[in-house]
């Protein structure tokens, strides 16, 4: 798409390969026994309508127990049909940015796309280099024991038992159940598995529970067994059905999924609060750990109340582009949810610091917190979020709203509530105000060292002396963008790449939208002879390479 | 697999008391044996693997040499594809459906990941496309169901048909 082209990026293809080879690894796991994990969106950003949404992933941050998904993401993406980038987040923003980044164009600022090879990323993701390898490692040390020790014990009974009858003739039923789910596992689709139910009874009872766990429909036909296997149901992704998703489909799953542990309604824009309601109020609300409300632009505040009052092993909500939110829904949430662990508040102009503040002190676990584009938030909040959750802070989307992003999403959440004049705007919702400053900037970076991801696009206050001091503290980071941050100048750059260098981490800048940093810059620095940033390419990418590089993968996530 | 300047041996005994030496790289494929060794340190006592056979056993370590400098499984970015087995290990896995199963427990057992990913992925390639009578026939199950309870399982999972 040539608007998107238009925007300015400048990252790190092994870093989205990462995301996706993660990302895939992360779905194809039965998710249950990951602590926290959440069927999240995986951008925490996807801010600003910039390619560079696309470019957050993280390495190092799996280590814990990280969520999956990118689910809303995608299909935020879809739903900003208009512009079909598959890394816009909604629609208004992306309609904005386009705006945006057309004009970017024209300032031609840099975009750029600097990428390594992908040789280089097989080699990161193969271990060569230390993070992706713990990322590995982390992960199977979080499921394999779980299922190790369910497996190697059943196993062992199993042999001990047939090892003085049948050794002859093994047949596959010496194969405990654990080992035929990891066969079963390992079958491409689900026509396989389908065939499989009716090989015999046995099959048949392994089979079924492994197809509706998390079963692949965009929304409840007529025919699905909903109310036979509903107990079976732990995940469903409603998000690509999402217009034929009533409050009554959720309903009728609130009743009979007792099970539920994750729900992806991104884009269901029909539901309202009678759908929270009814999962608040059903037996799923206990088991529910995450829910996904991204641009269900109906839901209010007592939806949120209902949730808070029931479904407290929350670990991952996301209300993102829920523009009827306010603060008080999030307080109410925030009071309620102390598991929480990663929370998508962006793109609600009505939330403001008042509530982030509540959040992250309630809340102190939070490792993932997406306030981007909300309403008015000053160095003070940033501040307590550097205190109140340190270390387990790993993405943090500040980003704020572009000037025209602002008020035209605001506009379209609620044409009449907000004035859509331009400097009436600035005026409600605190755009332009350069409220959040170098020192909060710079406090957070010392606060927060596993930070791997950072988005602090169109702070128009910050220098190159808070890129500095992330340059010097920020050891995890992988992904940093600075779309818009207009006093950032290429001296920034040389700080990162010397980031890159002692961290290795850093896989992804993404920036543009701003005069400090041009093309020509960029291009001189990478080709210093220090070779600073030897090993970066620039490229630009069109929307296709962009499918490519992603693979697909934000479509399937949380579908399975 | 450090790879440590001096390889030291480790040995292993199967169920029925062979014993097996294998260089510490080897074994340490087995996170089972890598965690055991780690936990014990430098010991010249063989560790006995009761619920190993001696051939299963000795295809593993077959198996373990072959892939010892393998980096650690950073990823199975294959999941889902059952066509990506490279010819040494589809020579390896090309042996009776018992020993198969065998190979499964056993890497199960030992926890060495790409082998189990490895069998198992092939025992689903046995299943890949078939029709529930050719998956019948390949591993020799009855069909236990009546032609009303195969009738009630198609209803039920008309949703997913032809997915």
């Amino acid at each position: 798409m040539k608007l998107w082209c238009s925007t300015i990026l400048f990252f790190c293809r092994p870093v989205l390969n990462l995301i996706e080879t993660i990302i895939k690894q992360i779905l194809s796991e039965p998710l249950d026994y990951k602590k926290g994990s959440v069927s999240y969106n995986s951008l925490l950003n996807s801010g600003n309508g910039f390619p560079s949404s696309s470019t957050r992933h993280g390495k190092k941050r799996r280590r814990q127990q990280f969520r999956s998904s990118t689910a809303s993401h995608s299909s935020q993406s879809s739903h900003s049909s208009q512009s079909s980038h598959s890394s816009h987040s909604h629609s208004s923003t992306s309609s904005s940015s386009s705006t945006t980044s057309s004009s970017s164009s024209s300032t031609s600022s840099a975009r750029l796309l600097i990428e390594e090879q992908r040789r280089k990323l097989k080699l990161i993701s193969e271990g060569n280099i230390n993070t992706p390898m713990r990322i590995q490692r982390r992960r199977n040390s979080v499921n394999s024991p779980v299922k190790t020790s369910k497996r190697s014990s059943s196993s062992i009974s199993i042999m001990n038992k047939q090892k003085h009858h049948v050794v002859k003739k093994a047949t596959i039923h010496r194969l405990p159940i654990e080992l035929m789910l990891c066969v079963l596992e390992q079958l491409p689709t689900k026509r396989d598995l389908y065939n499989c139910l009716f090989v015999c009874k046995s099959w048949n009872h392994i089979v079924t529970p492994f197809l509706y766990k998390s079963p692949q429909i965009c929304h409840l036909s007529q025919n699905f067994p909903i109310k036979k296997y509903g107990p079976l149901i732990r995940m469903l992704d409603l998000s690509t059905g999402h217009d034929h998703v009533t409050d009554g489909t959720i309903q009728l799953i609130a009743m009979s999924c007792p099970n539920l542990r994750r729900i992806n309604l991104s884009r269901c824009s029909h539901i309202s609060d009678a759908s929270l309601e009814a999962l608040a109020k059903n037996s799923c609300s206990s088991s529910l750990i995450s829910i996904n409300l991204c641009g269900c632009r109906k839901i209010t505040d007592l939806g949120l109340k209902y949730l808070s009052k029931s479904c407290h092993s929350l670990t991952s909500l996301s209300v993102a582009d829920c523009g009827k939110i306010s603060d008080k829904g999030v307080i109410f949430i925030a009071r309620s949810c102390p598991r929480l662990r990663q929370i998508r508040l962006s793109d609600c102009p009505r939330v403001t610091e008042q509530s982030i503040e509540v959040l992250v002190q309630n809340c102190t676990r939070l490792s993932w917190l997406d306030i981007a584009r909300i309403g008015k938030i000053t160095d003070s909040s940033v501040r307590v979020i550097a205190n109140s959750c340190g270390e387990h802070l790993e993405w943090l989307n500040l980003a704020r709203p572009s000037p025209l992003d602002a008020v035209y999403s605001s506009a379209l959440v609620s044409p009449t509530l907000l004035p859509i004049t331009y400097l009436d705007f600035n005026d409600v919702v605190g755009v332009d105000k350069d409220d959040i400053t170098d020192a909060s900037i710079t406090l957070l970076t010392k606060l927060c060292p596993n930070l791997q991801l950072l988005d602090l696009s169109y702070m128009n206050s910050i220098t190159n002396y808070s890129i500095q001091s992330i340059a010097n503290n920020s050891y995890s980071l992988v992904c940093l963008t600075i779309i818009g941050c207009r006093f950032v100048t290429c001296d920034s750059l040389r700080y990162l790449a010397q980031l890159r260098r002692k961290s290795g981490h850093l896989g992804c800048i993404t920036m543009g939208d701003a005069d400090g940093i041009t093309e020509e810059d960029i291009e001189s620095i990478t080709n210093e002879p220090e070779g600073l940033l030897s090993g970066w390419q620039k490229s630009s990418v069109d929307e296709n390479s962009l499918k490519e590089i992603l693979g697909g993968s934000w479509e399937d996530v949380g579908s399975r | 697999m450090t790879g440590a300047p001096e390889q030291r041996n480790v040995k292993l005994t199967s169920s029925e008391g062979t014993e097996f030496k294998v260089e510490r790289d080897v074994a340490e494929k087995s996170v089972l044996l890598k965690n055991m060794l780690e936990d014990v340190g430098e010991s010249d006592m063989a560790i006995p693997l009761p619920n190993v056979t001696g051939p299963i056993l000795q295809k593993v370590i077959e198996y373990c040499i072959h892939h010892r400098d393998d980096p650690v499984p950073a990823h199975d970015d294959d999941t889902k594809k059952t066509d990506d087995i490279d010819d040494w290990d589809a020579e390896f896995c090309k042996v009776d459906q018992g020993t198969l199963y065998e190979l499964i427990l056993a890497s199960n057992y030992l926890d060495i990941k790409p082998l189990l990913d490895l069998t198992c992925k092939t025992v689903a390639n046995m299943i890949k496309g078939k029709s529930p009578e050719e998956i019948r026939k390949t591993f020799n199950i009855a069909n236990d169901f009546t032609p009303e309870e195969e009738e009630q399982v198609r209803r039920e999972n008309e949703w997913c048909e032809g997915r």
